[in-house]
């Protein structure tokens, strides 16, 4: 494909602001009427929607440009006010400009003789102070000025302006007397050029802050709409210009028949209010204008700022095209780096290929099959860049037609990249390259083990594709964003994608108790999993163990020592000699083996081994059968009446610590109240309760059980879930400490008011398996409930906070140097971390010298 | 501590740059009996890794770490626990993170640790100390009081011990008064306060003032509502709720050098901008593993680095860090968008397109990853 140059490149962007002169400069119509359309329903001349701003609807011409509709950009208009009107956004400013200058002879409160000091002086500070505390700096100098009493100048006294409402001000003179919006800009026209700097105003008279004249948006920014029954209907914007035109009008009339001077202000506080509220409709203080139904109008400043506003909504956010949008499943047999793709999708995701002698008869027979086969073609562009959609009876000539030079944009094939995403994308990883594998299904596949990274499950995500359309961009989605880059995250250095679930198990039945398997069964099991280097399943004796079978797939070299769950684990010229696999070995968040496997491979062979032992972890409980039932939760008599013995006693204790708080002999610990500590003393006691009856389950529990299986190699579950089902579900505690709210001194209204015993407070005595007496439920539903308000008021502020960090950080990147700058080249870390050190590289954050220097000496002997 | 093997040291000094802490490493885990060979065999595998392990540069690294801390986020807890105890109390989780990354002035668990100098390392000394910290109100020193309607006055009697306790004077209070009501008391008897009301003022006001009476401070540090002592390995700890270095730090007996308080704000203006930002780190990190989550430390280091680089510490707001950035249209993209317009229209802003923001906006290509290096093509000769 021929790269389009880029021949222009913004650099900068300047603002500024608009001249009474630039404004009619600009202008090519002089608004006078507030009519819109005559009665033949043609735009006026000098109105609203006169046809030199720019057309809208078909058929006619723009009188400017003349072009069409759909290619007249627009042009502004004019409106020439009767009397200058404040702009509402630079209200802030006229406030201050105001306060810093005299009153009288309209210089800038600072004597004369200082000013070439302290102009040099800010441009230094300018230099110095760097621009962000400059502002700073600027602030509160214009702050102090705003209190001088006396001119230096002129020593005019100087009378306090006060901002009353949005955009009248006042000041006191024995009375309280209005400052007339002429006066301001009488004021403004007076205040010398040379004193603008130091006022930070650049560039621009702060006269221009006072309106004469208003630009009228073109008609394309504020287009009619035709409603179904044929009526038109008026952009918000058209309303407001009309109120605005209209008010002026009166305003022009009143002045030239002369009406008394009240009432023309009363016209032209009106006219200030329309101007006004056309510009911000959401300005405190001052009523929202409203339509004739009750919505308030949507003004040019709510266009822009927001959620929903132009800036967040459309510059920032982007829409694409070439994405597609499902539900997702599972298929462990897909690669972990793999997608499945619908044909359906394929179909409609297509990438642009160009043709060259090489691959022009395979491109060739895509355009053959057309648009409707697979694989097959949608588009085709020439070699002069005429764009031809492929019909299905046209493929044969399209396909004739085609030679080297021209671009066809064919369907996803197998082996394409392609960006998967699942939202929330709170990380980097939550949008990964994947390799796209074409499949008769209705749904995404994906293989489970990339679901902790995305937080994906089954139960009906939907997920998003997104097909890279230049070389460059399959290229960073390859080398970049592929799953195999991303095992470890960037957030702590753990691996975040591993084996999950049965795999797990699996492989920990495999490798412990020294299991053996015949010969025949462990090649099997081997090729089962796609493993078929024969060289490797050079297996000396008829019975192999399991880890024999599970060093298999280790690629050459590995020399690891490590820690499970059930204690070492030591890998020697990649033989498993010692210990068991289980989740903190190869499963997601520890994945110390995993971890070790990345730093001293390639990523394909890294993502190759984990393949593997997916897959045979798999395979194993395929082969030897695996079910959790019933019969794992059965417990004997000894434990129930074990659990009750425990439970009794406790419960006397507590019944003592009760009577020795009531009666006020509990011992205070030092720093707490006795409430505090009889509630310490309480708490403890109950969970002691769970610590004993554990000890007691677990003894009785059979480690062979499927239960205990997937408990012991860290696959699912906890001994502590088990133990509420056997035993008890224990004590509910909200923020910390035991129930206590409910009904007046009770929790509940079947116990005595001020009851301080276990039951009363939430202790659920009950086990799963045995059910919940009433009550019990109840304590059970509070903690639920607290937890889903918790997970429910807790994302939007998490989201506010990333969304804030994000925006004050986005810019920081690191250099050649390893520094970290600012978007404006300022160093914010000479050395990233201090030491320069990606986390990602690194091994659960922590550079890693033992193993280092363990391997040099292990090496020699 | 284990002698350095010289083959390190000299690797040490003849590589400045190196990270001294990985030297340090190899000394701790160098058996005592290796050979030279072996040493050398480590430093030039040791200098390998590091050089592999390096961040990429133009690395988008203020959004990974955005990121890295981000995510977590949304697992930790909503709800401060108070721990039993004073001396752990403190709010954490997501509420005390928000506050630590927008540098927040008023602090839901303001807390102060003071240590003292050895000479004042003894209990009745630091009860001492401690009570001159304490706020005392003048509730506390007062044993009744009477609102008299008629004459539009309250009296207060004061409690001579407790004035005692405290060595103050009963004349002395008066100067301790909530300024609203300094000028309207005397003291009567040399042990009655009367705060006297104006001719209309009824029997609400008469309490009002009372009330102002009674909250008013006469012994101690205002803001520092309770104290609490702890002893460990023979040290004595005044562990406090409320802050004022400025105040506590004119206290005889305090060690100013170990004085801490939670909040970064005290702590800039007090310390200086180093120990700000040693406190955002120390802080940050605290919250994140007290939630048991593990976000590596450089993460941290790079967040306070970008709140403190400037010489004061800023917040993650629209007041803060963003406020000062230069390009108007990142600004207006965060927030307040109208407000960074106008400004940067009224000083004639030049925004120059360096930020991701405005090269978004512009479609063009972005100032971080693979958008900064440029192929440069020598033409061929002709």
């Amino acid at each position: 494909m021929v790269a389009k140059r880029i021949i222009k490149r913004i650099n900068e962007v300047r603002y500024s602001i608009l001249s009474p002169k630039d404004i009619t400069k600009q202008s090519v119509v002089k608004v006078i009427t507030p009519e819109i359309y005559d009665k033949y329903g043609f735009p006026v001349e000098g109105g609203l929607m006169d046809l030199r701003m720019g057309v809208i609807e078909p058929g006619l011409g723009c009188k400017t440009c003349g072009q069409s509709y759909k290619n007249c950009e627009g042009h502004f208009g004019h409106l020439e006010i009767a009397r200058p009107i404040l702009n509402v956004n630079f209200v802030d400013d006229i406030y201050m400009t105001l306060r810093c200058t005299c009153q009288e002879c309209y210089r800038i409160m600072i004597g004369e003789d200082k000013l070439p000091e302290l102009n040099a002086e800010f441009r230094k500070q300018k230099r110095e102070l760097g621009p962000e505390k400059f502002q700073k700096y600027q602030q509160k100098f214009l702050l102090a000025l705003s209190k001088v009493k006396n001119c230096p100048h002129c020593e005019g006294k100087q009378e306090t302006i006060k901002l009353d409402k949005s955009s009248v001000f006042t000041f006191t003179q024995g009375e309280k007397k209005r400052l007339l919006t002429t006066e301001i800009r009488f004021r403004f026209e007076n205040i010398p050029e040379a004193d603008l700097f130091l006022l930070r105003i650049n560039n621009c008279r702060p006269e221009w802050l006072v309106m004469t004249t208003l630009p009228i948006p073109p008609v394309s920014m504020r287009s009619t709409i035709t409603l179904q029954s044929g009526q038109r209907s008026e952009d918000d914007l058209t309303h407001k210009l009309t109120d605005i035109i209209r008010t002026n009008q009166r305003l022009h009339e009143h002045l030239l028949v002369g009406v008394p001077e009240a009432i023309i202000e009363d016209v032209w506080d009106l006219l200030q209010y329309h101007i006004s509220t056309y510009m911000d409709n959401t300005i405190p203080g001052l009523p929202p204008a409203r339509h004739r139904n009750g919505d308030a109008l949507k003004s040019i400043a709510e266009r822009i700022k927001g959620k929903k506003g132009l800036i967040r909504n459309n510059l920032i956010g982007k829409r694409v095209n070439y994405s597609a949008r499902t539900v997702i499943s599972p298929d462990p047999k897909l690669r972990l780096n793999e997608v499945g793709v619908p044909y359906e999708v394929a179909k409609k995701l297509t990438i642009p290929e160009t043709v060259t002698e090489s691959n022009l008869e395979y491109l060739r027979s895509l355009v053959r099959t057309g648009p409707l086969g697979y694989p097959g073609a949608t588009y085709l562009k020439t070699k002069i860049g005429h764009k031809k959609t492929i019909v299905p009876e046209i493929t044969d000539l399209l396909a004739d037609e085609l030679e080297p030079g021209c671009i066809v944009e064919r369907h996803m094939l197998d082996g394409d990249s392609v960006i998967f995403n699942r939202q929330p994308s709170l990380h980097k990883l939550s949008m990964m390259g994947h390799v796209a594998k074409i499949l008769p299904i209705k749904t995404f596949a994906i293989n489970p083990g990339v679901c902790a990274p995305y937080n994906a499950d089954f139960d009906g995500d939907e997920m998003n594709l997104h097909m890279p359309q230049t070389l460059e961009a399959r290229q960073e989605v390859e080398r970049l964003m592929d799953v195999k880059h991303q095992l470890i995250s960037p957030a702590s250095g753990d691996a975040v994608i591993g084996c999950i679930q049965d795999s797990i198990t699996g492989l920990y039945v495999l490798t412990r108790n020294k299991n053996t398997y015949s010969r025949e069964d462990a090649i099997e099991l081997l090729f089962s999993i796609g493993f078929n280097d024969l060289s490797k399943m050079n297996f000396k004796t008829d019975k192999v163990t399991g880890a024999e079978i599970f060093s298999t797939i280790l690629p050459e070299g590995v020399n690891f020592v490590g820690e499970s769950k059930s204690g070492n684990v030591k890998i020697k010229n990649s033989v498993l000699v010692e210990g068991v696999i289980d989740k903190k070995l190869i499963g997601d968040g520890g994945g110390v083996l995993l971890r070790y496997l990345h730093k001293n491979y390639n990523a394909d062979t890294v993502l190759d081994v984990v393949n593997y032992m997916f897959n045979l972890g798999i395979q194993v409980l395929k082969k030897k059968g695996f079910t959790v039932s019933m019969q794992d939760f059965d417990v004997s008599k000894e434990i129930v009446n074990g659990v009750d013995k425990i439970n009794n006693t406790v419960f006397k204790e507590i019944d003592s610590t009760i009577s020795s708080y009531t009666s006020g002999k509990l011992e205070r610990v030092t720093g707490l109240t006795s409430k505090q500590t009889f509630e310490l003393s309480v708490l403890q006691k109950l969970n002691a309760i769970r610590d004993e009856s554990m000890k007691i389950v677990k003894a009785e529990l059979d480690s062979e059980s499927g239960t205990m299986l997937m408990v012991d190699s860290g696959a699912m579950g906890k001994v502590l879930s088990i133990v509420q089902m056997h035993a008890g579900v224990g004590q509910q505690s909200l923020r910390g400490s035991r129930l206590t709210r409910g009904f007046a001194n009770r929790t509940l209204s079947q116990f005595r008011e001020h009851d301080l015993g276990p039951a009363a407070g939430g202790y659920i005595k009950s086990s799963l398996r045995k059910g919940l007496q009433p009550h019990e439920v109840f304590f059970g539903c509070i903690t639920g409930r607290d937890g889903l308000m918790d997970t429910a008021l807790r994302t939007p502020k998490t989201g506010y906070l990333y969304r804030r960090m994000a925006t004050a950080m986005l810019d920081l990147v690191t250099r050649e140097d390893l520094s970290v700058r600012n978007e404006n080249g300022v160093i914010v870390q000479f050395r990233y971390g201090d030491d320069g050190i990606d986390v990602s590289k690194t091994v659960s954050g922590k550079f890693d010298v033992k193993s280092i220097v363990d391997n040099v000496i292990g090496g020699d002997n | 501590m284990v002698k350095e093997n010289k083959l390190v040291t000299k690797f040490r000094e003849e590589n400045k740059d190196f990270p001294q802490y990985i030297l340090d490493e190899v000394t701790k885990h160098l058996p005592s009996k290796v050979t030279d060979a072996n040493v050398k065999k480590i430093l030039v595998k040791i200098a390998e890794e590091y050089e592999d392990s390096l961040i990429s540069p133009y690395e988008a690294i203020g959004v990974i770490t955005a990121q890295s801390v981000g995510e977590p986020s949304t697992q930790m807890t909503l709800n401060t626990f108070h721990f039993a105890g004073v001396a752990s109390s403190s709010v954490q989780g997501l509420p005390r993170l928000i506050e630590i990354l927008d540098v927040k002035k008023n602090l839901e668990s303001p807390q102060m640790r003071i240590h003292l100098t050895e000479k004042f390392n003894n209990e009745a000394s630091v009860k001492l100390v401690a009570g001159k910290i304490k706020e005392t109100k003048l509730v506390e020193i007062a044993s009744s009081s009477d609102i008299d309607t008629e004459n539009k006055k309250v009296t207060i009697k004061l409690d001579m011990k407790a004035l005692k306790k405290f060595d103050l004077e009963a004349e002395a209070i008066i100067s301790y008064l909530d300024r609203k009501i300094r000028k309207d008391s005397e003291i009567v008897d040399g042990k009655i306060l009367e705060v006297k009301g104006t001719a209309t003022s009824g029997l609400k006001d008469l309490m009002g003032l009372k009330e102002l009476a009674y909250n008013s401070i006469v012994y101690g540090i205002k803001g520092v509502s309770d104290v609490n002592l702890t002893k460990t390995d023979g040290e004595y700890l005044i562990t406090t709720q409320g802050i004022s270095l400025k105040n506590v730090k004119k206290i005889e007996g305090v060690d100013v050098d170990r004085l801490f308080c939670n909040d970064i704000n005290e702590i800039f203006d007090t310390y200086g901008i180093e120990a700000a930002r040693a406190l955002i780190i120390n802080e940050l990190m605290e919250v994140v593993n007290s939630q048991g989550l593990s976000v590596n430390e450089r993460h941290v280091l790079l967040i306070a680095d970008a709140m403190c680089y400037i010489g004061e510490p800023r917040g993650m707001t629209r007041y803060g860090i963003v406020a000062d950035k230069l390009n108007v249209l990142t600004k207006a993209s965060f927030e307040t968008a109208l407000k960074h317009i106008s400004k940067g229209a009224i000083m004639n802003e030049i925004n120059p397109l360096t930020s991701i923001t405005e090269n978004i906006m512009t479609n063009q290509m972005v100032n971080v990853g693979t958008g900064i290096p440029k192929v440069a093509v020598k033409p061929r000769a002709k």
